[in-house]
């Protein structure tokens, strides 16, 4: 029962606090970032009782909105499905992140707490089966609207995340042969370890390939721009065509939710996860000898800090990439999936697999 | 607790299962065949085979399954739901399936009631973790696992021929 | 051998040269002999004619002329850059030629439009249906018969569009099948000679997908009808008419002057170059001569909107292929450029500038060096986005290849502009028949090699570059000296003429010959000797002088007043300038009222919509957005 409690509130804590806010705040970091980018003032208009908080206020404005709107079901969908989408859709990208570590233990009245929701043993291959559902509220959604563009941006999202998941599961391949483990928590602690005495063992170095392609593939996953050809708003306007309301809104909300959990998996991986350069559990030891002693407590939320702001330093690098390039064209997604990334993730571990054998 | 588990799960299962059977609609079926994975692979956990549990997911529901929608959705399924026009071949091969499952069936239960297990058991922790998994494929089973790859290899090939067969340009008149 | 000698030795009777006072090339010619004639014309002939410009119609019902119609052929010669206008009379009671389509795919649509509008039938043509006006509509609405203010209700068949026409098709097809297998449009016929072939191989079906006429990429609206295999687009069928306004018919019941905010809402991406050419073609008509200062003015602002077009053009392309952040730097810089129109004609988009015989205001003291700063920033921003796109892998990938058509195709589908430029042919007015003072600037007319989108693209940001030029060297040598051509100016003889005609001294007319600047109109320009003195005053006086003096006020009100005011002499005149997407040319025909009897505009959008799908054909539904934004369609030019 406490354990259960544990989890509940580590839930609460994790997804309901943190990656959920920051889910909302993206959509205003979306707006305001690429207005700098853009030499526009961007959203500004939204204000309570004149306060304007450079316009913060339009995530609220926009949840009003999403709420308040029809919830439209177009003539000739298959209700059931077209109303279940949306939540197959959220749901998926909201489990994953049960797996993610977001420090290392927490000694809270005498019990070891770890910082990981769900401790499963088989994390990456959890992540994977979750990925790969994920594509499920995007195919039936599209297909329950009966509507021709819906259901060519369900095509084409279905064979894009199919394609990209195999780039992504090889990928790391890599990072499971470097750390010797499919679990999250050990990979984030095993990049604690120093290399040569002074270098962070983080995936990053040891896998640099790997993190490009897991990049890449990544936001392919996540079906933003440059790899939105599913959506394609100016072409095909996307799988969710005929949603409004909070329907749109749940889809929405995927997206965000999704390049979250592509970023913290990218940290978990390659970035160090939460650990921070010669910080152990009972604080600082430096190379060079140096040792500042810490509580539990304190190193806990060192930790955690650490994960966040490696978080938000990659999406904003994600909202940049996003602001910057064209859309790719359906064909060439693929084509860049099938026969550059797959091929160069297999490559990758066959590198791997010659320095480990050589390194012993 | 487990053993509650284990009820709920299989009858999901089986309830699943038969309503995928049953029901007219491809698309419902493949949705309830998914369920039918799902609440499999709640039995491997039950087990300890969280391996085999998230690899059945990530294959079966997460590329397979999607495979057979995408399929069943490219078809225009509105007009062809009544008319399931099985060749002889498939009805032969239809009823001899039906009658091996018959027979293993009977078999398992056959058994269990002589008081033997059916088949041996895996053991705790066997089946359990990667590493286990991993070490089993690449010593005692490396002959089937590799002509399983060679296998794999041949269908992917047959695939891209039969897929590619019309790209080919057409052998000029006589 | 002239034209005429050959022209008469091969069809004798049939083909009888029209003398015409603005100095167009005009020949009559029978209508039953309209396809040979053109034929002769494409292939034969020395020069040339091989390029169909302009094909539309005039119902002369009014000015008793007979017979009623004639079907006006707008032909150009690509080698020597001449025109040639071919009237073909049509009478009333049996409305019908032969088509041209075989020789020029763009009279597809032509011949469409004119059956739409006059009802004049074309034996032969493929597919004559209802381009502009829908298919419920009765009559036909430019006759002159038709009144200007009769209401029909929009739309009467509200199923879907796949619905109704392709399914009572097939309906039909299988009550009868050998009879209806047949008739019916074209378009129709080959998909269902398609889809029988698929169901035959039983392995792929294609489908049908509307796009437009609501669809966030189809700016201004259109509806392309695509055949889809998968991805692929097997073919393609256009919609158009969705913002049909009746300006040609609209144009018929206002003065000559008040025509221009109607222009305006053509091409309304760069409405000064539509003032400009309309204005071009009723002085062509009136044959008065404007001031240099204006010539210069109209030069200056007309670059100014081609580049706020071309800079509309990328930016929007590049948004529909995700790119918002180009877009958005080419819009600040359209934004100066609005700024900076704004301040000179009073209006960012509908600025109604141009008068007939000079423009409404002059350029304000500190406008060249707004303008020098304002051509500054679309140099920087055309840098920028050069750094954004032009070598950006996603982009380039995108681009090259992809809604590729080539010269002959071009050519035959009436193609001008940067479109055509693409394919490789650098035709472009302002070079080939400098009109206003073109010919006194240098700059260069870019063009591409394999007609792809890639090479639109670039065509046009050089042309940002060349108009940029253009704009700094008339910016040096703008002349000083009156505005327009009023009761005040010394520039033009022919002018001064007038003002004496209305000062009341014409005696003094009579000793005195009209000289005017022979580049007014490259090769028609000797016809300005001729001067028709009656028709010069045709500029609103100053406020100034209308308020203060008894002169000007007379001048004023006789200008704006119904039945009197400017009134061409009779006749008909065709006048074209380069526009941001090719050639715009205006036909205007006056029966010496102060209305316009007919004005035709050749939309440069037109031609290149109807050959669009020949871009399509082929490429993915991804590529028709890329297509569809490097042909920069402007719907109020397109449907007018």
């Amino acid at each position: 029962m406490q354990a259960l409690a544990e989890a509940a509130g580590k839930f609460v804590f994790f997804i309901g606090l943190i990656v959920l806010n920051i889910a909302a705040i993206l959509t205003w970091v979306e707006r305001k970032q690429s207005a700098v980018m853009q030499d526009r003032i961007g959203a500004n208009r939204a204000t309570i009782f004149g306060i304007r908080m450079l316009g913060m206020f339009h995530m609220l404005a926009d949840m009003l909105k999403l709420f308040t709107k029809e919830f439209f079901i177009p003539m000739g969908a298959r209700r059931f499905v077209y109303l279940l989408a949306p939540m197959i859709s959220l749901l998926f990208a909201l489990v994953g992140f049960a797996a993610i570590p977001f420090g290392d233990t927490l000694i809270l009245g005498g019990r070891e707490i770890p910082l990981q929701i769900a401790n499963v043993n088989i994390g990456i291959l959890y992540i994977f089966a979750v990925l790969g559902m994920a594509v499920y509220g995007v195919v039936l959604g599209a297909w329950a609207s009966n509507n021709n563009y819906a259901l060519l941006g369900g095509l084409r999202a279905s064979a894009q995340m199919l394609s990209y998941e195999v780039a992504i599961g090889v990928s790391l391949v890599g990072v499971i042969m470097v750390y010797q483990t499919v679990d999250l928590m050990e990979i984030a602690r095993a990049q604690g370890q120093l290399l040569w005495g002074w270098l962070p063992q983080w995936g990053i170095l040891l896998q640099p390939l790997g993190f490009l392609i897991f990049m890449t593939a990544g936001i392919a996953e996540t079906k933003r721009i440059p790899f939105d050809a599913p959506e394609g708003e100016s072409e095909i306007v996307g799988y969710f065509i005929e949603y409004s309301g909070m329907g749109f809104g749940m889809y929405f909300l995927t997206d965000f939710l999704e390049t979250i959990l592509i970023a913290s998996l990218t940290v978990t991986f390659f970035l160090g996860g939460f650990q921070v350069p010669y910080l152990y559990a009972d604080g600082f030891h430096f190379p060079w000898g140096q040792a500042i002693l810490l509580p539990n407590i304190a190193v806990a939320a060192l930790q955690f800090l650490s994960f966040l702001i490696k978080l938000i330093v990659l999406l904003f690098i994600m909202m940049a990439i996003r602001w910057t390039l064209p859309r790719f064209r359906y064909d060439q997604i693929m084509h860049l999936g099938w026969k550059i990334l797959l091929p160069a993730s297999l490559i990758n571990i066959l590198i791997t697999a010659v320095v480990l054998t050589i390194i012993g | 607790m487990q053993e509650i588990l284990f009820f709920v799960l299989a009858a999901v299962a089986v309830l699943s299962a038969l309503g995928m059977l049953l029901n007219k609609n491809p698309v419902y079926s493949v949705l309830l065949l998914i369920v039918t994975l799902f609440s499999i692979a709640g039995l491997y956990v039950l087990l300890n085979a969280s391996f085999i549990a998230a690899v059945h997911l990530i294959v079966y529901a997460g590329a397979i399954m999607v495979l057979f929608l995408f399929v069943i959705m490219l078809l225009d399924i509105r007009a062809d739901v009544e008319h399931i026009n099985l060749k002889r071949l498939s009805r032969i091969l239809a009823l001899l399936a039906t009658f091996i499952f018959l027979g293993e069936t009977f078999l398992i239960i056959w058994m269990s009631l002589k008081g033997k297990a059916a088949f041996v058991g895996l053991g705790e922790g066997i089946l359990g973790d990667v590493p286990s998994v991993g070490e089993l494929l690449f010593t005692k089973y490396l002959l089937p696992f590799e002509i399983a790859s060679v296998l794999l290899l041949v269908a992917i090939v047959g695939a891209i021929i039969l897929a590619k067969r019309k790209l080919r340009p057409e052998p000029p008149a006589a | 051998m002239t034209l005429k000698e050959q022209l008469i030795a091969r069809f004798g009777e049939d083909v009888t040269p029209e003398p015409s006072r603005v100095g167009d090339e005009v020949y009559i010619v029978h209508r039953n002999r309209i396809f040979e004639v053109c034929q002769y014309l494409k292939e034969s002939t020395n020069p040339k004619y091989d390029f169909l410009m302009d094909l539309t119609a005039v119902d002369y019902l009014h000015t008793g002329t007979k017979p009623r119609f004639a079907v006006i052929y707008q032909l150009y010669s690509m080698s020597t850059h001449r025109r040639l206008r071919l009237k073909a009379p049509v009478p009333e009671s049996d409305p019908i030629l032969p088509t041209v389509v075989p020789l020029w795919g763009v009279a597809n649509w032509f011949e469409r439009e004119v059956w739409d509008m006059f009802g004049i039938k074309f034996k032969g043509h493929p597919d004559l249906r209802r381009l502009l006006m829908y298919d419920e509509f009765k009559g036909h609405p430019l006759r002159k018969d038709y009144p200007f203010n009769k209401r029909q209700p929009l739309v009467k068949n509200t199923e879907p569009y796949e619905d109704t026409e392709i399914l009572q098709y097939l309906q039909r097809i299988k009550q009868d099948e050998a009879t209806q297998r047949d008739s019916g449009p074209e378009y129709l016929r080959d998909f269902l000679k398609r889809r029988e072939t698929f169901e035959g191989d039983r392995s792929t079906r294609s489908f049908l997908l509307n796009m437009g006429p609501s669809h966030p990429a189809m700016h201004g609206v259109i509806h392309i009808l695509l055949e889809l295999d998968g991805e692929y687009v097997r073919a393609a069928d256009l919609g158009i008419g969705y913002l049909h306004r009746a300006f040609e018919k609209e144009c018929e019941v206002v003065k000559w002057g008040q025509v221009f905010p109607y222009t305006d809402r053509l091409n309304y991406v760069s409405p000064l170059i539509n003032n400009v050419a309309y204005a071009m073609a009723v002085e062509k008509l009136l044959g008065i001569e404007i001031t240099e200062r204006a010539k210069y003015i109209r030069v200056i602002m007309s670059e100014l909107s081609r580049i706020t077009d071309h800079l509309t053009c990328i930016a929007a392309n590049a948004m529909e292929l995700g790119a918002m952040t180009a877009f958005l730097y080419f819009i600040e810089a359209r934004e100066e450029l609005y700024n900076l129109i704004e301040e000179i004609t009073g209006a960012r988009l509908t600025i109604s500038y141009v008068r007939i015989g000079g423009v409404k205001a002059d350029f304000t003291p500190d406008f060249p060096e707004r303008c020098t700063s304002a051509i500054k920033l679309v140099r920087e921003k055309l840098k920028e986005v050069h750094k954004l796109l032009t070598r950006n892998r996603i982009f380039y990938d995108r681009m090259v290849g992809t809604g590729v058509i080539d010269k002959d195709t071009a050519l035959h589908y009436g193609f001008t502009g940067p479109v055509l430029r693409s394919t490789g042919i650098d035709f472009d007015v302002r070079k080939a028949n400098p009109y206003l003072v073109y010919d006194e600037f240098d700059f260069d007319v870019p063009y591409g090699e394999k007609g792809d989108n890639y090479d639109r693209y670039l065509c046009r940001m050089e042309e940002i570059e060349q108009s940029c030029r253009i704009v700094e060297q008339a910016l040096a040598k703008l002349p000083g000296g009156p505005l327009n051509v009023d009761h005040e100016g010394k520039i033009i003889p022919a002018h001064v003429m007038a003002d004496y005609g209305k000062f009341g001294k014409t005696h003094e007319l009579l000793q005195m010959e009209a000289v005017t600047d022979p580049t007014l109109s490259g090769s028609n320009a000797e016809f300005y000797r001729k001067i028709y003195p009656d028709a010069k005053a045709v500029v609103l006086p100053r406020k100034e002088v209308t308020y203060s003096s008894i002169e000007g006020m007379m001048n004023h009100f006789m200008l704006v007043m119904e039945g009197v005011g400017i009134a061409p002499e009779p006749g008909e005149a065709y006048a074209a300038v380069e526009g941001a997407n090719g050639e715009l040319g205006f036909f205007v025909v006056s029966d010496g009222s102060d209305h316009a009897y007919r004005v035709r505009v050749r939309p440069p959008c037109f031609t290149l919509m109807s050959g669009f799908h020949k871009m399509i054909e082929g490429d993915q539904i991804a590529d028709v957005i890329a297509t569809f934004g490097t042909i920069n369609m402007i719907a109020g030019e397109l449907d007018r």
